[in-house]
């Protein structure tokens, strides 16, 4: 939308000011989504005696891993002011490679190694699309995520396959009563803190994703830079992947299908913005336990998985409008 | 009096690169490059693919491709006007099963096409509601529907994903586009009425002519006293209600139908064939005719690569990659994303 | 185009055409525009002159009902009127074209000329048939009556210069005079220039012999000072001045522009 003139009706009186104050100071530290996850929690508890049991809570950690490693990917594009859909797709391609790999007798480092390093270059090639074509990156991705769930179905014929070797399902191991997916987790949390918030790639992310135009005055290479955020994505993307594909031990084109929906949720509901320049890792961490909580929480219930859907799409929506909303939102 | 010379925006620049830029500004190389490509689909499936080019397989293209044809009408509405619904699929699941559980439920058919209908309208109002009151972005707006509209679908067929008993609805009115009329599918008879109704609506009245407005610049259409925010809605329903008639369409040509019936990839073919036709990403641009071609190119495509023995999954690479090439035409016309 | 009852008609015709009384609107901690009094007479050019944030614009919205005033109340004829939306404004008959120029760069120069007030057939409001060939008919009729040289009325307006674009946004503003009492101008001459800017000025003193009266924000004061009758000047969102356009300087609204106040001879 090209936004020309003063948008009536958007006025920042003193009050609706204090109140922005207000709620940056809440969602900005990720205050409010805290709330909203330990009232999740206090009603789930009531419920459900075993929630708050340290197994369950290392439940839900286990099946945040993969889901955060990949949501961390798209939050660094999206602050980077790019999109990434293709996410899901580019997860099954890694997991079947890597799988494909091991079953034709590579060993099995190797086998996992390059099925990340496939996952890198389906970032590069997403970057590539979209600073060579000048393609928008929503439609970009979107056409990605069906050329990759075509190729993950090629590459298996269509067919799913069990893959019962222990060595490939490192991931359901527990060391020391913690789940391996969760050291993954941790790992990934604190290097991406740590690029994110301490480097000046970091802090250029943020730059280039807030104001491009800014950015290339100040003589910056956007489109090189961005090439760099898709293909760093695709790291995360083969990571999250592999991690996958050892969780369910099994070569499966379609695991990954409909991913899109759940970690934009998680990453829109930790406060990033589909505008660019605004995100973080601790942001998408909660959001990311939030959803795994509360598709946990309510499948314990026994309420219908499908409902879970319907919650999750409510919820990413109210995300989105309560943060966006009162800067004036989609006009 | 002083006058201003007009300046001629095709004279500035000369040499081929400028007249291909030109070719490609005027929109005239989408209806020429989208026959040239339905001319090549049919040289090359009807070699691949003998039977391709028999009446009763195009007839059963047609069939097929109604669907498409009637989503995608909406879509360019929505599209035209900014909005990008990708919530099309699941609509289209909720308002087939809604329709074949009401049948199943014993109640008239005509009640559940209008129920099947109301459904699609019922989305479109809450996605209206969520772009123009909460102010969110519509692709995400619609991301939020495409799990709504699902989960409530697999809640009214009862989690099944199937309809529970597709037998009994195929008799009725409700199954009626399981019939021909004179030897043509009614589908597609269907179909190109829909199609040819929403092309007088784009092109020749108010609604259509708002459409390009309120997409082309909202900002303007406000300062103009165009009600740009009840317009917006108009065409988020209006897109929504197009897939829950495709939706219907599709549940009784199968005759009934469940959530599962609606292959989420269909809003690939949907966002494919529009943007392939020229509706432009980011709203103001696109016509009916070329969201047609749009939908033949994608069709003959589908039911080509099916006879010449090629597997659905093949069909995801080559329309993610026409996808590409058509928005790649689109930056080239537009300077493209930055 | 069909008659409308006038708003002159029944009122008392001694009343200034519009009336602004103690309009206030603050942006937060910004008071943009600050009790403000202003009169429109009938048939008259008033120019509003003033810096850069003086409040010149948002005053102009407020009249156009595109910004809604914290306070204050507005007359029309003597009689209050209420404009809370750009819809109740244009049924008053006020017409403004705004800095941006809010045309539609996508669509021809007909559709731009006629948006929101296409003549339809058959079916009523949204679905109602455009009469495109009487639009592009008498969209020309229109650009020429108005020497406004266009090749065709069926030029996307964004491959218009600017200062076509300008005068396309002017013939919109003023097709509908029948209906029309007050045009609203910010700054139309501000993005032009030389030569395109004469034409544009040109055009402003032929349509204001059609009766209408003309707000205008400029920056050019020799350009306001030659076609305003009367010239207001704002600081900080206040009326500071209302000055005779014939009787003034450009010396003094400069200083008025910069000191709020004429320039200071020799003060106790
Ligand atoms: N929509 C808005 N939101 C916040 N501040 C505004 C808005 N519109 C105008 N302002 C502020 O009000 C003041 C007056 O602006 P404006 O009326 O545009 O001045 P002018 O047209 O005289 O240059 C300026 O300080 C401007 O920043
Ligand atoms: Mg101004």
């Amino acid at each position: 939308m090209t936004a020309t003139a003063t948008p009536p009706g958007a006025p920042l009186d003193s009050r609706a000011q204090a109140a922005a104050r207000a709620r940056r100071l809440l969602l900005g530290q990720h205050v409010l989504l805290l709330i909203a996850l330990i009232l999740l929690g206090t009603y789930f508890t009531s419920r459900l005696d075993f929630f708050l049991t340290s197994q369950n809570v290392l439940t839900i950690l286990r099946f945040s891993a993969v889901t955060f490693i990949v949501a961390t990917g798209f939050t660094l594009v999206l602050i980077g002011g790019g999109l990434d859909l293709s996410i899901g797709s580019g997860m099954a391609v890694v997991g079947v490679t890597a799988g494909k790999l091991f079953e034709a007798g590579v060993p099995l480092v190797l086998a996992f190694v390059l099925g990340v390093v496939v996952g890198v270059a389906i970032g590069f090639v997403n970057g590539f699309i979209v600073t060579r074509f000048r393609i928008n990156p929503l439609i970009a991705t979107l056409a990605m995520l069906f050329v990759l769930l075509g190729v993950a179905f090629i590459i298996t014929d269509g067919r799913s396959t069990q893959l019962r070797d222990d060595g490939f399902r490192f991931a359901r191991e527990n060391v020391g009563g913690v789940p391996v997916p969760v050291f993954f987790l941790i790992a990934v949390a604190v290097l991406s803190v740590v690029l994110l918030h301490t480097t000046k790639a970091g802090r250029h992310l943020f730059a280039v994703g807030g104001n491009p135009d800014a950015a290339r005055q100040a003589a910056m290479n956007v489109d090189r830079f961005r090439l760099g955020m898709y293909t760093v994505a695709g790291l995360y993307t083969g990571i999250a992947g592999v991690l996958l594909a050892s969780d369910l031990g099994a070569i499966a084109p379609n695991s990954a299908r409909n991913w899109e929906l759940y970690v934009a949720t998680a990453v829109f509901l930790g406060g990033a913005s589909l505008t660019g320049g605004r995100g973080s890792v601790v942001g998408t961490f909660i959001g990311v336990v939030f959803v795994s909580a509360l598709d946990n929480g309510l499948v314990q219930m026994a309420v219908r998985p499908q409902i879970v859907l319907i919650v999750v799409g409510a919820a990413m929506i109210l995300a989105v409008a309560f943060d966006q909303r009162p800067k004036g939102g989609f006009r | 009096m002083t006058a201003v010379v007009p300046e001629d925006p095709t004279t500035e620049m000369s040499g081929w690169p400028q007249r291909l830029r030109d070719l490609v500004f005027s929109g005239k190389l989408t209806w020429v490059t989208l026959g040239a490509v339905i001319v090549a689909e049919f040289v090359i499936f009807s070699i691949a693919a003998p039977r391709f080019l028999s009446t009763t397989n195009l007839l059963n293209t047609g069939r097929a491709t109604a669907v498409l044809m009637i989503v995608a009408t909406g879509a360019t509405f929505g599209l035209i006007s900014g909005a990008l619904d990708i919530s099309g699929a699941s609509v289209m699941a909720l308002s087939g099963t809604i329709g074949t559980q009401i049948v199943i439920a014993g109640y008239p058919a005509s009640l559940a096409i209008l129920a099947a209908i109301a459904s699609g309208f019922g989305a479109g109002l809450v996605n209206g509601f969520v772009v123009v009151k909460l102010r969110v972005n519509p692709l995400v707006a619609t991301l939020g529907m495409l799990g709504i509209a699902l989960g409530l679908a697999f809640i009214v067929d009862g989690g099944s994903g199937i309809a529970g008993n597709l037998r009994q609805t195929t008799d009725g009115a409700y199954g009626v586009m399981k019939n021909d009329l004179v030897g043509i599918p009614l589908p597609l008879v269907f179909a190109v009425l829909f199609a040819a109704a929403g092309w007088v609506l784009l092109a020749k009245t108010r609604f259509g002519l708002y459409a390009y407005a309120v997409g082309g610049n909202a900002s303007a259409g406000r300062s103009v006293a165009l009600p740009v925010d009840r317009l917006r809605m108009m065409y988020l329903v209006f897109s929504g209600a197009c897939a829950a008639t495709g939706g219907w369409v599709l549940s009784s040509t199968l005759g009934g139908s469940g959530a599962a019936s609606v292959p989420g990839t269909l809003i690939l073919t949907v966002v494919t064939a529009v943007i392939l036709g020229g509706v432009g990403l980011m709203g103001g641009t696109g016509t009916m005719g070329g969201t047609i071609l749009g939908v033949i190119v994608l069709g003959v495509l589908e039911n080509g690569m099916t006879l010449a023995g090629w597997p659905t999954f093949y069909q995801y690479v080559v329309e993610g990659l026409l996808l590409l090439l058509a928005v790649g035409l689109e930056a080239v016309r537009t300077g493209g994303y930055r | 185009m069909n008659e409308h009852a006038s708003p002159n008609g029944n009122g008392s015709s001694r009343a200034p055409l519009l009336q602004l009384r103690g309009i206030c609107r603050s942006f937060g901690h910004v008071r943009a525009v600050h009790e403000v009094d202003v009169d429109l007479q009938r048939n008259e050019i008033l120019g509003i002159v003033g810096d850069n944030g003086a409040g010149k614009s948002t005053l102009m919205k407020i009249i156009a009902g595109t910004v809604s005033p914290d306070s204050g109340r507005i007359l029309m004829n003597g009689e209050p009127v209420e404009i809370t939306t750009a819809q109740d404004s244009r049924r008053l008959g006020i017409e403004m074209i705004y800095q941006d120029l809010a045309l539609f760069d996508n669509l021809d120069v007909a559709a731009n000329v006629f948006i929101g007030r296409e003549p339809t057939r058959g079916l009523p409001s949204l679905l109602g048939f455009l009469e495109r060939r009487r639009m592009h008919r008498e969209a020309a009729a229109l650009l020429e009556r108005l020497n406004i040289m266009i090749g065709s009325t069926r030029l996307p307006v964004g491959v218009l210069s600017g200062g076509q674009r300008q005068m396309v946004a002017i013939a919109r503003a003023v097709a509908f005079e029948e209906n029309n009492h007050i045009l609203l101008m910010d700054e139309p001459s501000a993005a032009l220039g030389a030569t395109e800017s004469a034409t544009v000025t040109e055009l402003i003193r032929d349509i204001r012999g059609d009766g209408l009266s003309i707000m205008i924000i400029s920056h050019r004061i020799p350009e306001v000072l030659d076609l305003a009758d009367r010239v207001m000047v704002m600081k900080r969102g206040e009326h500071v001045a209302t000055l005779d356009a014939r009787s003034t300087s450009v010396e003094e609204c400069v200083n008025l522009i910069v000191a709020g106040a004429p320039a200071a001879t020799g003060q106790a």
